[in-house]
């Protein structure tokens, strides 16, 4: 199963949107599946999401996405039915027990469990999908009051994912050329075979991390007063849609309690 | 007008016996293109580290002496070592051989912009400034690129830029094209070759690449283990061909034919009146060659 989890500039209005408001959105689909129970609600969530994925350009990456969780959601439901004790027992494959036996609440309640797991994760996928990792780190920083070293920390990790696969792949070729075979048997073998790649990939990176500190202290990193180059401030459609939200979530809380 | 004076620097580097830098005096002057080579473990990186700051602020040694950078502040000249690593970006531009290990951005134009939000300069001269930046360092058509998808020449002058953005007066560089192909080689020299006509920028390099520098500096500085050897412009540092030998320093081609044509008898000795001009390229050695036909 391969999940791209990473985004996809197509320049939607849903892209537009200020991250602030697209984690607003996927923290209220998640708190208004938990408070919805039965199937039908939480389908028609599902395809409301499908609909703003449309709406967002990046069906593609969602839908291949969800048939991968088809099956996690497959076995969580079965999972359910047969561990759900209460309602009318349909039938018991074990008669000696009980515990196993299968009731109607049982099959809807697993039910909703996999389409909610379905709704919060496709939730999170078109966020990550549509807002750039820097812009939610920035949002952070300004609106959440996240320490700016934080997210820094964050934004340089993903600036190195290229090099460090690049590093990765050089360094298994280097200990290949000296016969070092990759491939051993068990999964012991295999542990231990990781070792010539994973010790020099460590001494690089720590050494590099030093170089670094270097180079931006060397350009004024730690100095207080910092500016930011570019901020995002939420629009007149951003206040809209997380008012929308908001009170989405509140009918939600009425309609269940 | 001096920018840059050391005095009686010596630096030792911990548990090592003998100083990496032994008493070396070097006045470097506003405006000058100095390169600074010898063998490897001269202490070319170890003087560059003493200028830019790295000596004391992240390797731990011993320094006596002193590294003044002039007019830092209105009362007049500053000891390096007194103004802190952050501080000092504004006066001197840092960039390191690894083109990897400096850049911090996924785009090219958040890592320009990167030290001008630590300097706090106001985000709406930002963009003028990061344009003007990668301009004069011939690579604006790279601002919206991701920092991987570069070459290293391309990586390497998107660290030049980064620096240049905080309009500093000084540049110093280590071994800036070491790890870098012939093209992205030429493509940094030449623009710190214009940074240093075109914007009066004082360029201090170490690079072993003397025939490449050599018409582009005014000063060559010859290191050998820790003390200045041999130093002048490069037409005058290449009399000396024996000081180049004795050092491991391979002297360019272009000089060497004249010392060659000198033994053969036919160019006057070269420190002698009438004696032609040393040849720093290949151009110019040509030049001569024709002449003597």
């Amino acid at each position: 199963m391969s999940v791209s989890i990473e985004y996809i500039p197509t320049g939607s209005p849903v892209h537009r949107l200020h991250a602030l408001t697209k984690l607003i959105f996927a923290l209220a689909v998640l708190t208004i599946s938990m408070l919805l129970s039965q199937p039908l609600p939480l389908l028609l969530l599902f395809f409301s999401l499908l609909g703003i994925a449309a709406l967002a350009s990046v069906s593609q990456e969602i839908l291949s996405a969800v048939k991968g969780l088809l099956k996690v959601a497959f076995f969580l439901a079965l999972l359910q039915v047969f561990f759900y004790p209460e309602g009318t027992v349909l039938f018991a494959p074990i008669p000696s027990l009980p515990g196993l036996s299968v009731t109607d609440q049982g099959i809807i309640f697993g039910i909703s469990m996999a389409l909610r797991m379905m709704v919060i994760v496709t939730s999170f996928l078109l966020f990550l999908t549509t807002t750039p990792a820097r812009s939610t780190v920035l949002s952070l920083v300004e609106y959440l009051k996240v320490p700016y070293d934080y997210a820094f920390l964050f934004i340089t990790a993903l600036r190195f994912i290229p090099t460090f696969l690049e590093e990765v792949r050089l360094i298994g070729q280097a200990q290949e050329a000296r016969a070092h075979d990759f491939s051993g048997g068990g999964p012991l073998a295999r542990l231990k075979t990781i070792f010539p790649l994973a010790l020099p990939l460590v001494m690089i990176s720590l050494q590099r991390a030093e170089r670094m500190a270097m180079a931006m202290e060397t350009r004024g990193f730690g100095l207080p007063g910092r500016t930011y180059y570019r901020t995002e401030k939420p629009g007149a459609v951003d206040i809209m849609v997380i008012v929308a939200l908001l009170s989405a979530v509140a009918a939600a809380v009425l309609l269940r309690f | 007008m001096p920018s840059i004076t050391i005095e009686n620097l010596t630096f030792s580097y911990p548990d090592c016996s003998s100083p990496a830098l032994y008493e070396v005096n070097l006045t470097i002057e506003a405006g000058e293109f100095i390169v600074i080579t010898g063998a490897t473990g001269a202490g070319k990186s170890t003087l560059l580290r003493c200028i830019n700051g790295v000596i004391p602020h992240f390797q731990p040694g011993t320094l006596q002496g002193n590294v003044w950078l002039d007019r830092a502040t209105p009362s007049g000249r500053v000891p390096v070592a007194r103004v802190s690593a952050p501080q000092l970006a504004r006066f001197i531009g840092s960039v390191f051989d690894d083109p990897e290990g400096q850049i911090v951005s996924p785009i090219v134009e958040e890592e320009i912009a990167f030290g001008l939000e630590n300097t706090g300069v106001d985000p709406a001269q930002m963009d003028d400034r990061i344009a003007k930046a990668l301009a004069d360092c011939g690579i604006s058509h790279l601002r919206h690129r991701a920092t991987s998808s570069l070459s290293g020449g391309q990586k390497q002058r998107v660290a030049i830029a980064a620096v240049l953005a905080l309009a500093p007066k000084i540049l110093v560089l280590d071994e800036p094209t070491s790890e870098l192909d012939p093209d992205g080689t030429e493509a940094v020299l030449k623009v710190l070759f214009e940074l240093n006509k075109n914007h009066g920028i004082t360029i201090i390099i170490a690079e072993q690449k003397v025939t490449l520098l050599a018409p582009l500096c005014d000063r060559l500085v010859l290191l050998e283990k820790g003390r200045i050897a041999l130093q002048g412009p490069p037409r005058k540092v290449f009399m000396h061909p024996y000081i180049f030998a004795k050092l491991g320093v391979e002297l360019p081609a272009p000089a060497r034919l004249a010392h060659a044509l000198v033994q053969a008898g036919v160019l006057p000795p070269l420190d002698s009146p009438d004696a032609p001009p040393i040849p720093l390229t290949v151009e110019e050695a040509f030049t001569l060659s024709r002449q003597l036909l």
